[in-house]
């Protein structure tokens, strides 16, 4: 016998034989099955817990783009704000007005007007006014709300309507909307949930409607400038919105120049004249004007005024020759100069 | 004389019909289950866990039935597994387990089955081999696989079996002589 033959009978006689049920097999199977998901859905638990760990890593560790994000408050003071300029919205320094960045996307319709900001700073909220004529007997588009990203990106309309502000904590957004000459009304969106509120109907009342102007820090009252059916004058209206139905408060009357009002941490500021030069008071509402507090003066006319969240901090627009100059204003800090620009509204950009 | 038988029982099955993983599955299994528990024996050191490892083998031959080439013979698939679990770890922890639960007065399987010194002698020198040259001797002595499948089995190539198994027989010789 060869080896090969010998070594093939010992293998065989080593081997021996052996019996099995089917059964057993599809037992171990069942066995082995119920172990694999059991590892799959520790896999699954351990892949969720590396990436969270990885997104929290790369949040601490990666520095974020300035431009995508506006971040930081020194002084008490947002970094930056924007402008609603020629088919542009600028991102700017509040230190010096510099320029940040310009963001042309999505402006094939008219001007930019009635800026403002997200509460995160990611989002440029404003109206531009559509290139399509809307209504009959009328050259005027349709005003739109739109939104884009600071970092720059698609444009996208959320609404009909004017005047779009923000609340305090970003959850909030008040806008006065109308339908060609018909009366029209102020509505505080949930952009996130799309129901929309309203607080105040224009309908049938001897008033065009009420557009918004400004967020009390605590966003329970908002500002707003009666807007008269025919020419101004005007008057300021606050509008109590925490409750579930709106209370109006009328302030004042054309002694008001609004828009150039705002709401403070308890008071409203506006501006009037007084004399040779303009004066920026705040008032308590409901009082009589001998209760003013005289803020700040100037020479030239205050267009346009805008706190930031805090109601600390102001931004001004002087009329100047070649469009307004800017400056910022703080009790604490006083004025700083922001330079110049053609522009129709500005906001501070908020974190 | 004649025997008259009955109609024949053929049961028809449709064309399209395919038999199912079950059924090819446990096919392969009664027809092949004691030869592949000889080969896992063979490979392994523990002959006891050879049983294990081939049932093993066909459940996960049954549970990733999708990656198996051949679905009329799953043979080869089934025959490769039971190779692989019995070089894996899989092995090692089965072992491990074996030992913590085995009586430490039990009597070795291996002492019963070895009694014949040919055999024993055979098998001895089969372990001393190194692991590729064992398993291409038990697949081609053994398994009767020719060196064409054995290199399929092992993912290696034909000439590497073969110089393999030269290898391991001179070397089976030349042990089996030093022993005599």
């Amino acid at each position: 016998m060869s080896f090969e033959n010998r070594l093939r009978a010992e293998l065989r006689a080593e081997a021996g034989e052996a019996s099995a049920n089917w059964t057993d097999v599809l037992v171990t199977g069942e066995r082995l099955g119920a172990r694999r998901r059991a590892q799959r859905r520790r896999l699954a638990a351990l892949s969720v817990a590396a990436v969270i760990a990885l997104a929290t890593l790369v949040f601490a560790v990666v520095p974020r783009d300035e431009s995508r994000r506006v971040v930081g408050q020194p002084h008490g003071r947002s970094a930056y704000f924007v402008t609603a300029e020629d088919r542009q919205i600028t991102l700017r320094s509040s230190v010096d007005g510099s320029v940040i960045k310009v963001i042309r996307g999505g402006f094939e319709a008219n001007n930019a007007q009635y800026v403002d900001v997200s509460a995160d700073g990611t989002q440029v909220f404003f109206m531009r006014e559509s290139t399509k004529k809307h209504c009959r007997g009328s050259d005027m588009g349709r005003a739109e709300i739109v939104r884009t990203p600071l970092s720059g990106g698609p444009t996208e309309r959320i609404a009909y309507g004017i005047a779009p502000i923000v609340s305090p904590d970003g959850r909030s957004l008040a806008y006065f909307e109308q339908y060609c000459n018909k009366p029209g009304r102020t509505v505080v969106l949930d952009p996130v949930r799309g129901s929309k509120r309203t607080i105040h109907d224009a309908g049938g009342v001897d008033r065009a409607g009420l557009r918004p102007l400004s967020w009390s820090p605590d966003g329970n009252k908002l500002l707003a400038e009666v807007l008269p059916p025919d020419a101004p004058p005007s008057g300021l209206v606050v509008v109590d919105v925490s409750g579930p139905h709106p209370q109006e408060n009328y302030v004042g009357g054309p002694g008001f120049s609004a828009p150039a009002a705002f709401v403070t941490e308890r008071e409203i500021a506006v501006a009037m004249k007084r004399g040779d030069e303009y004066a920026v008071v705040s008032v308590a509402p409901m009082r009589s004007l001998d209760d003013e507090k005289t803020l700040f003066t100037s020479p030239t006319r205050p267009a346009f005024l805008r706190a930031d969240p805090s109601g600390r901090n102001i931004l001004i627009a002087l009329e100047a020759d070649n469009g307004y100059d800017i400056r910022s204003w703080s009790k604490r800090d006083g004025f700083r100069d922001l330079g110049n620009a053609r522009m129709r509204d500005f906001a501070w950009a908020r974190r | 004389m004649v025997v008259e038988t009955g109609p024949l029982d053929v049961r028809v099955v449709p064309r399209g019909d395919a038999l199912s993983v079950d059924e090819v599955l446990s096919r392969v299994f009664y027809e092949r289950y004691s030869s592949l528990v000889g080969l896992a024996r063979l490979l392994l050191d523990e002959r006891d866990l050879a049983e294990e490892i081939v049932q093993e083998a066909f459940a996960r031959t049954l549970e990733g039935w999708e990656r198996v080439r051949d679905k009329d013979d799953p043979y080869p698939y089934v025959r490769r597994a039971v190779v692989n679990l019995s070089r894996s770890g899989l092995r090692r922890r089965l072992l491990a387990r074996r030992r913590l639960e085995a009586a430490p007065d039990s009597p070795s399987a291996d002492a019963v089955v070895l009694a014949d010194e040919s055999r024993r002698e055979v098998i001895a020198a089969l372990r001393e081999l190194p692991r590729r040259q064992r398993e291409c001797v038990v697949l081609r002595y053994y398994a009767e696989c020719s060196t064409a499948e054995a290199a399929d089995v092992l993912g290696i190539s034909e000439g590497s079996v073969k110089t393999h198994l030269h290898r391991a027989l001179a070397s089976m010789e030349r042990t089996l002589e030093g022993s005599r």
